[in-house]
C-alpha cells in the first residue's frame, strides 16, 4: 500500500487511476510511449516514489515576457505531459497535484524533454493545502432549519426577516453574501490575519474587526447587521476556530468504483481535463 | 494565463469578441473592466504577451468616485491606504461587429438629466420617468483609440447585443429595462434618440397586449395589466427576439421581456420564479445571478442554492399570461436543477451544494471543444469552471495560483480551421481581493484562457 492510500478520497482516486493506467500496460509499452517534444514545447514524464503520476498538473511559468505568463497542462494515464506552443523564454517548471506537495522548480526552455519528479504529500494536512476552497468552506456549520424564521437578538440572534435556512445561506454565505466578492475557504479567508487576531479578545471579535477592513468594510459589516450580526459572527468564528484547531478539509468523492471510462471522466474533472490553460 | 493589471485593482468582466460572432477581433486585444477599483480598461495583446491601458473618462467631473468610500477599518494588507479610485466603475462589456467596445460605465452623478424625467418629450420618459440612474455607456474605438461617453437615463450592468445591433441593459433602476440602438447612434450620435426603456408589465388581463396597468402596491385588477418592480442582474437576448434576465432575491426569478412593435408602450413581461416551497417541483432552489440563453432559447442560470438551472419555457403546461401566471410559481415543469459537484455546508438541508457560482456562459460555438450549446458556470469555490456536458459536470480547475475566481466569461475563435489551437474560452480572475490569492500582496488579476486538446500530448 502506498502512502497515499492513508488519505482516502482524492488520494485513493489517484492510486486507482494509476492502477487503471498501468493495468495491462507492460514495461516495454511504457518505454515506447515517448513524448514527441517540438521546438516550442516542453514534455516528458512525471514520476514520484509511486511511479508515473497520472492526472497531475505541470506548470510552466515565466517572467521573461512583457507580462508574466503561465501555461498549465495535466499528465496522461502514464504520467506523460506536453506543454505546447510556449513563447520563447526561460521557464520555471514544477508539478502540483492532489496527494502531492509542490515539486522543486526546474529551469527549462522550449524544445526540452524534461522528466519531472513529483513529491508525495508527507501527510494529510500538507495534501489538503491544495484542495479547492470549496472543501474548506463546506466545513461551515449553518444554523439548523429549525432556527428559522429568526427570533432576533432576544431570541436566537437571527433577524426575524430571515425566514429560512436557504435565505440565510443566500444572504450571508453564498453569492449574495460573502462569496459574491471573495473566494471563501481559501487560505486568506479560513485563517484570520495575525495582525487582527492578536488585537482581538477572541475569534468572534476578530471576525467583527476583519469584516470592517477596507473601502467596502461598511458594506460587509452592514450585511452582517441585516441577518443578525452576533449569530453570523459566531458562525464564521466557529468555522475558522475548527480550521485553526486542525479540522481537516472535506474529502473529495472517491471514484474507486465504476468503469475505467467513468473513472477517467472524473479524473478529467479533477485534473483540469485534457486541457491547456494558456 | 497572463498577468494583466496592477496589484491594487480587481477585475469584474472581460471581453474578447462579439458574442454573436466570435471570429470578430480574431487574435486581437482583450479588454478588462476594473469596476470600483480603477478608471482604465486593462488590455492584453496575446500576440506579444504584453499589456496596456485605455484611460477612461467621465462627462461630469462631479461623478461619484470609489475613492470617497471611507475605510471602516484598516486593511491587513494595505493599512489605511484607499487603494480603489474609480469614477467610471466599469462592470461589463459587449464588442460589436467592428470590434468596438461598449462598456457599462458611470459618466455623471446619479441625478438624471431633465429629459429623463417627468415633463420630457422623450417617449420612454413620458411613459415611465427616471429620476436617478447609475452607469451609462462608454464606447472605445480601437482604430482611433478614442473613448466617448454616452448618458442613458437607466443603468447598465451587463451589456448584450441582439441580432439587430441593439444593446440591452441590466441593473434597472428597479422596474426598468433599457436598450440602446447602436445603429441610430452611428447615424445620429444622438444619445437621447438612440435609447429607450420600458416598465416590466405582466399581461395580467390575459388579452395578449399591453394595456393600462396597476402598480405593484395596488390591488390587482383582472381587467388591467400589472407592473412588477424588478430589475435584471444578468440579461441575454434570445433567438426569438425576447430578452431574458435574472432577478436576484428569495426565491428570485427569470423574467422574459418581449419588446413588441414599439417597446416603450408595447413591451410585456413574463415572470418565472425559481421553484421554492413548490410541491410540484422535485428540487427547490433560490436566487439566480449569472445567466445566458442557448441557441434553442433555453435559459441557463446559476443559483445561490448551489445549482446550475435550466429553464425551458416550451415545457410550461399552463397559461403564460393572466392572473395565474403572475404568481411566478406557475411553471415548475420548465425548470431543471443540477446540483453542483462537491460537498454541502454542515447542517444545510435547503440548498444543493456549498459551491458558489457567480455567472455562466453558454458556449454556442464549441469554443471550448466539448460541444455546442454547452453551459459553463464559474466554480468560484471549486477554483475553476464547471462545464455541463450531457447532464454531467466536468470541473476544469485552475490549480495555480490558488484562488482562481471568475465572473464574466466569453470565448473566441481566432482560426476557424485551427482545431483546438484556434479557439478558447477566456475569463478574468475577478476576486475583489487578488491579494487573497496564492502569492499574497502583489498578486494581480490574470486573464485565463481555457483550451481542450484531443489528447494530453497533442501539440
Amino acid at each position: 500500500m502506498s502512502k497515499r492510500t492513508l488519505y482516502p478520497g482524492m488520494v485513493v482516486l489517484l492510486v486507482v487511476l494509476l492502477a487503471a493506467a498501468l493495468a495491462g500496460t507492460s514495461t516495454a509499452q511504457i518505454k515506447s510511449a515517448t513524448v514527441r517534444v517540438g521546438i516550442t514545447d516542453l514534455g516528458g514524464v512525471v514520476t514520484s516514489s509511486n511511479g508515473p503520476e497520472a492526472g497531475v498538473w505541470v506548470i510552466a511559468e515565466t517572467t521573461d515576457l512583457p507580462t508574466k505568463f503561465v501555461k498549465i497542462v495535466v499528465t496522461d494515464d502514464q504520467g506523460r505531459y506536453l506543454v505546447p506552443e510556449l513563447p520563447k523564454a526561460n521557464y520555471s517548471v514544477w508539478v502540483r497535484g492532489y496527494g502531492l506537495v509542490d515539486s522543486s522548480k526546474v529551469k527549462a526552455a522550449p524544445g526540452q524533454t524534461l522528466n519531472l519528479k513529483a513529491v508525495v504529500a508527507p501527510d494529510r494536512k500538507s495534501a489538503a493545502e491544495y484542495y479547492p476552497a470549496l472543501y474548506w468552506f463546506s466545513l461551515l456549520q449553518v444554523p439548523p432549519k429549525s432556527d428559522f424564521p429568526g427570533t432576533g437578538p432576544p431570541g436566537n440572534g437571527i433577524a426575524p426577516k430571515i425566514r429560512s435556512q436557504g435565505e440565510w445561506i443566500r444572504d450571508i454565505v453564498n453569492t449574495d453574501g460573502c462569496t459574491g466578492c471573495h473566494q471563501m475557504g481559501d487560505q486568506a479567508t479560513r485563517e484570520i490575519p495575525k495582525s487582527i487576531l492578536s488585537q482581538a479578545a477572541d475569534s468572534k471579535a476578530a471576525w467583527d474587526r476583519r469584516i470592517k477592513a477596507g473601502q467596502v468594510g461598511s458594506w460587509m459589516s452592514a450585511g452582517f447587521d441585516q441577518v443578525g450580526r452576533q449569530r453570523a459572527l459566531a458562525m464564521y468564528a466557529d468555522w475558522s476556530d475548527r480550521v485553526a484547531h486542525g479540522e481537516p478539509a472535506k474529502h473529495r468523492t472517491s471514484t474507486s468504483s465504476g468503469s475505467r471510462a467513468e473513472r477517467r471522466r472524473h479524473y478529467v474533472g479533477l485534473g483540469g481535463s485534457q486541457s491547456l490553460f494558456a | 494565463m497572463w498577468d494583466w493589471a496592477d496589484p491594487k485593482v480587481y477585475l469584474h468582466d472581460a471581453i474578447s469578441t462579439d458574442k454573436r460572432n466570435p471570429t470578430v477581433n480574431a487574435n486581437g486585444p482583450m479588454y478588462g473592466g476594473l469596476e470600483d477599483s480603477g478608471d482604465y480598461l486593462t488590455v492584453l495583446d496575446p500576440a506579444s504577451n504584453s499589456t496596456s491601458q485605455v484611460k477612461l473618462k467621465v462627462r461630469d467631473p462631479e461623478t461619484p468616485s470609489s475613492a470617497n468610500m471611507k475605510l471602516a477599518a484598516p486593511s491587513p494588507f494595505w493599512g489605511n491606504e484607499a487603494i480603489w479610485n474609480s469614477q467610471t466603475s466599469v462592470h461589463s462589456f459587449s464588442m460589436d461587429k467592428q470590434g468596438r467596445v461598449w462598456a457599462a460605465a458611470r459618466v455623471r452623478k446619479p441625478k438624471t438629466p431633465s429629459w429623463c424625467q417627468a415633463g420630457s418629450d422623450q417617449i420612454s420618459a413620458k411613459l415611465f420617468p427616471i429620476n436617478y440612474g447609475d452607469r451609462g455607456l462608454e464606447l472605445y474605438e480601437p482604430k482611433t483609440r478614442e473613448t466617448t461617453t454616452i448618458d442613458t437615463c437607466f443603468t447598465w450592468g451587463h451589456v448584450n447585443f441582439d441580432d439587430k445591433d441593439v444593446l440591452w441593459s441590466s441593473f434597472g433602476p428597479n422596474g426598468v429595462e433599457g436598450w440602446f440602438d447602436t445603429k441610430i447612434w452611428d447615424k445620429t450620435h444622438d444619445e437621447k434618440k438612440a435609447q429607450g426603456w420600458s416598465a416590466f408589465v405582466l399581461d395580467y388581463n390575459g388579452n395578449g397586449k399591453r394595456d393600462a396597468y396597476t402598480e405593484p402596491n395596488q390591488p390587482a385588477d383582472p381587467t388591467k395589466d400589472r407592473r412588477i418592480d424588478v430589475s435584471f442582474y444578468g440579461d441575454s437576448p434570445a433567438p426569438d427576439g425576447s430578452i431574458w434576465g435574472s432577478v436576484m432575491g428569495m426565491p428570485g426569478a427569470l423574467v422574459r421581456f418581449i419588446p413588441g412593435s414599439h417597446p416603450p408602450e408595447t413591451a410585456l413581461a413574463e415572470y418565472y420564479e425559481v421553484p421554492w416551497n413548490n410541491p410540484r417541483a422535485p428540487v427547490q432552489g433560490f436566487s439566480p445571478r449569472g445567466m445566458d440563453v442557448d441557441s434553442k432559447g433555453v435559459v441557463w442560470t446559476v443559483l445561490s442554492s448551489g445549482h446550475l438551472a435550466s429553464f425551458d419555457r416550451s415545457k410550461c403546461k399552463g397559461p403564460l399570461n393572466g392572473p395565474s401566471a403572475a404568481t411566478g410559481q406557475h411553471c415548475p415543469e420548465g425548470w431543471t436543477l443540477y446540483k453542483f459537484p462537491g460537498p454541502n455546508y454542515k447542517g444545510a438541508v435547503e440548498n444543493g451544494s456549498a459551491e458558489s457560482a457567480y455567472y455562466d456562459f453558454v458556449d454556442r460555438f464549441d469554443m471550448l471543444g466539448v460541444g455546442k450549446d454547452v453551459p459553463l458556470a464559474t466554480g468560484n469555490l471549486s477554483e475553476g469552471l464547471l462545464v455541463m456536458v450531457d447532464g454531467k459536470f466536468l470541473t476544469l480547475r485552475v490549480p495555480y495560483p490558488m484562488g482562481y475566481y471568475a465572473k464574466g466569461l466569453d470565448g473566441r475563435i481566432d482560426n476557424p480551421n485551427g482545431g483546438w489551437k484556434g479557439k478558447g474560452i477566456y475569463t478574468p480572475i475577478s476576486t475583489r481581493a487578488p491579494f487573497h490569492m496564492e502569492g499574497g500582496k502583489g498578486t494581480t488579476s490574470k486573464l485565463v484562457k481555457f483550451q481542450m486538446r484531443p489528447d494530453p500530448l497533442a501539440n
